[in-house]
């Protein structure tokens, strides 16, 4: 993939995703200008990029969505669902389309037909959407508008339904229709004609009106009222916002953004081509802004540039174009990929210079070896440039980890999205409310946070936030509440997901523990209600679908367990039944560096992660008990099991002399004392993950090398004792 | 049987369908009756709201149908209030 198939998808993919935010919080809010501003960029450098790629498909659907944001800036059409849901279908076809082009380097052949079908499909919508707000909202809608606390956000519809009189005859139950109405604000029911008598009155002939304001949209309320669509009618009751026209020009983003490609583009192989594609570009759009002159002088300019091999000759003519890089470019402080901020690759870079400057330090004194007088002295200075050189490795090592940090807005910035689909397909109402997006975790890290997260919202929407009518039974609001948090724990990072559902019952679990094996039924019985909480992750309890049904918690904990354990972090849930859950995923801050403790077991050495020892000891011979089929001792009150590290790891030891050294590991399953022959050194080392033969091994975290270059296997303490 | 008469209230439990409006409205229609309890009703019918509102006889809430308490007793009180 060329440079510049690459840089194309990055920014496709970070166009899309600003788009898909935007889209979403227009949904949310009212129409704000400033977002359909934001949206209409994005999907216009979209619309550009499509053009330089060569992909008339993209261009095609990109072209069909600016139109219909054009109709939105301008004012003549109003943001409303039904093209909020298209925009978004787009949006998806386009990443797939991007999918194909990643793999195969061009679009599926069927995309030109799918783009004519979503722009057939929209086309078909904008006529449909044409009469619908000749018809004003109701006057009474005003009043009840007025009798509403809280003033709605987003758009908001006039249900005005007067059930016929013999509508029970028919199997209607108005109320029981209202009932369903997603986001209802205001419900007024009256009488349709003045009450006869009570002993005049026919029970089953139904004299009532109901005037409803509804926070949803048309095309639901339509469809539920689809039986009864001559009872009903529905107004859209207008949200009036002034739209400021946006003064940003257009061209000057692809202007600005190929000025960009141009700063990229060095002598040599595929520079021409790059030319070649950002003058045509350039001067394509000038031209579609009636500037012909000047896309003819960039085209001239792009052609003497690659004749000349000079990308200078075009960065000029567009620096005439106004393709400066000004302020008021595309903002571009939501990056998705992991972009460096400039100080710290200077501040990697100042240290390779101290480096070097240390490493001459070196020459220096070892060219003075034969000279000097004073060996002494020598050494001094060799032991002060090794102790320069320790500080400037130790900077190295935090500037490339800074460079490897990313905030977890990339994997945040999905949720939106995930749950307002979710939470349409469930029926529920559910506010996400986002905090810390701007936490910083180690690339990997953020990378594996996606998957676990995923199943931890999906979880909360479906079994922890119950649908409307159960929570208003409840005596909660009918919406639910979704917390996603990220924020600075110590010494790494920690992550909470909470509900405000109906939270998870403790002894459920516990009985269900028992009733699967996984627990006798006195071990069960004594774990506290926090304990028995994390039997969700146990595998044989979470994808248990009885589990399901009793606790309210599905498939997949365990995966989000072993997910989190496997970067060294830690999952943990606390709930109160009736009011919501907590999942708390702990993670460290950054990868790269472990401390480590080196052990010796027989004639072989092992690292073993520091932060999963509790603690060292020698342990007197007298206090080793036996237990069933092994041995144990007594730890503070608690009775903590002894395994030989030689047995584990498969090595003849004979009988061990004195008092064994044991390290007490706290691992999933509790304290575990682990004896080995030697505790060497500690050790801050760079841990690589297991590639080849060894990757095999359950017990094997990775390696690492000695300071004496001798490769050094890294136990999995988990995987060591599982 | 959703609808039943204790001294002079009249209860309704659990689920209230359309059926249970005849029988309610010969009821309400006694005049000994002078209130009615609805805090143990689950799901009822708008045929049963609608009895309720005519007969204007004061309401011990809130209404089991979370629904109907949530938007249709209000209007009820409201109602009886500005009438006494």
């Amino acid at each position: 993939m060329s440079d510049l198939d690459e840089q194309f998808l990055l920014e496709a993919r970070e166009l899309l995703a600003q788009a898909g935010e935007d889209l979403l919080a227009l949904e949310r809010e009212a129409a704000s200008p400033e977002r359909i501003d934001s949206l209409f960029r994005s999907l216009h450098t979209l619309k550009g990029s499509a053009g330089i790629m060569d992909l008339p498909p993209l261009g095609h659907l990109m072209h069909a969505a600016e139109d219909l944001l054009g109709a939105w800036r301008s004012g003549a059409a109003a943001p409303s669902l039904p093209f909020v849901d298209w925009l978004l279908a787009a949006l998806d076809r386009t990443e797939g389309w991007l999918g194909d082009f990643e793999a195969a380097g061009r679009l599926r052949d069927e995309a030109t037909d799918e783009a004519a079908e979503l722009n057939a499909e929209l086309a078909a919508l904008r006529g449909k959407a044409q009469p619908e707000p000749t018809t004003g909202p109701p006057d009474w809608a005003e009043a009840l508008l007025e009798s509403v606390d809280q003033a709605p956000k987003g758009p908001v519809l006039a249900v005005e339904y007067v059930p016929r009189a013999r509508c029970f005859f028919d199997g209607d139950d108005p109320i029981d229709l209202l009932r369903r109405l997603p986001g209802l604000i205001a419900l007024r029911m009256e009488a349709r004609e003045p009450w006869p008598p009570l002993e005049e009155m026919d029970p089953f002939a139904c004299n009532l009106r109901f005037r409803a304001l509804v926070g949803g949209d048309l095309s639901e309320a339509r469809a539920l009222f689809r039986f009864v669509a001559d009872q009903v009618r529905i107004a859209p009751v207008e949200v009036h916002l002034p739209f400021l026209p946006s003064p940003s020009p257009l061209e000057e983003i692809i202007l600005v953004e190929q000025r960009r490609l141009l700063d990229h583009v060095a002598l040599g192989e595929g520079a021409a081509g790059r030319l070649v594609s950002a003058a045509r570009a350039a001067a394509n759009v000038l031209r579609a802004s009636g500037k012909a002159e000047e896309a003819a002088r960039v085209e001239v300019a792009g052609r003497a540039a690659v004749e000349a091999g000079a990308p200078d000759l075009l960065r000029a003519a567009l620096d005439t174009s106004g393709a400066q890089a000004s302020t008021h470019g595309p903002a571009a402080p939501s990056a998705m990929s992991l972009r460096v901020d400039p100080a710290r690759v200077d501040a990697l870079a100042d240290l390779v210079g101290e480096l070097i400057v240390a490493k001459n330090a070196l020459a220096h004194l070892a060219a003075q070896r034969g000279k000097a007088a004073d060996a002494t002295a020598v050494l001094r200075a060799v032991e002060d440039q090794i102790a320069g050189l320790d500080r400037l490795t130790s900077g190295l090592q935090r500037a490339v980890l800074d460079i490897r940090m990313m905030s977890v807005a990339p994997v945040f910035r999905r949720f939106p999205r995930v749950i307002r689909d979710v939470a349409r397909t469930l029926g529920k109402e559910v506010a996400l409310i986002l905090s810390g997006e701007d936490t910083e975790l180690d690339k990997t890290l953020v990378e594996m946070l996606s998957e676990p997260l995923l199943h931890l919202v999906r979880n909360a929407l479906d079994h922890g936030i119950e649908t409307p009518p159960e929570r208003l039974a409840a005596g909660k609001p009918a919406q639910g509440r979704l917390e996603l948090r990220a924020f600075r724990s110590g010494d790494g990072v920690a992550i909470e997901i909470q509900d405000d559902g109906q939270g998870i019952d403790a002894e459920a679990l516990r009985r269900s523990a028992v009733v699967r094996g996984l627990l006798p039924p006195d071990e069960a019985a004594a774990l506290s209600d926090e304990d028995a909480l994390q039997l969700v992750f146990r595998p044989g309890l979470s994808t248990a679908p009885a589990v399901t049904d009793l606790s309210g918690r599905g498939v997949g904990m365990d995966v989000v367990r072993s997910a989190v354990e496997a970067v060294g972090g830690r999952v943990r849930l606390s709930s109160s039944p009736g009011r919501g859950t907590i999942c708390r995923i702990e993670l460290p801050a950054s990868l790269l560096a472990t401390r480590l403790l080196v052990i010796r077991v027989g004639e072989e050495r092992y690292g073993l992660p520091m932060d999963q020892t509790a603690e060292t000891l020698r342990l007197p011979q007298g206090l080793v008990r036996p237990v069933q089929g092994g041995s144990a001792f007594v730890l503070r009150d608690r009775t903590v099991p002894l395994v030989k590290a030689a047995d584990l790891l498969g090595q003849f030891h004979g009988t061990a002399k004195g008092d064994p050294l044991v390290i007490v590991l706290a691992s999933a399953q509790g304290l575990i004392g682990l004896v080995v022959d030697a505790i060497e050194e500690r050790l801050d080392a760079v841990v690589k993950r297991p590639e080849g033969l060894v990757a095999a091994l359950p017990h094997l975290l990775g390696t690492t090398l000695r300071g004496d270059g001798q490769v050094l296997l890294v136990l999995d303490p988990e995987g060591l004792l599982a | 049987m959703s609808v039943r008469q204790q001294g002079s209230t009249l209860v309704l439990e659990g689920d209230c369908p359309v059926e249970d409006a005849e029988m309610l409205a010969d009821l309400l229609r006694d005049p000994s009756i002078d209130g009615i309890d609805w805090t143990g009703a689950q799901r009822v019918h708008t045929a049963v709201v609608q009895l309720a509102i005519l007969a204007q006889l004061p309401v011990a809430g809130p209404c089991g149908d979370g629904f109907v308490a949530r938007w249709i007793e209000p209007q009820m009180v409201a109602a009886a209030g500005g009438k006494g």
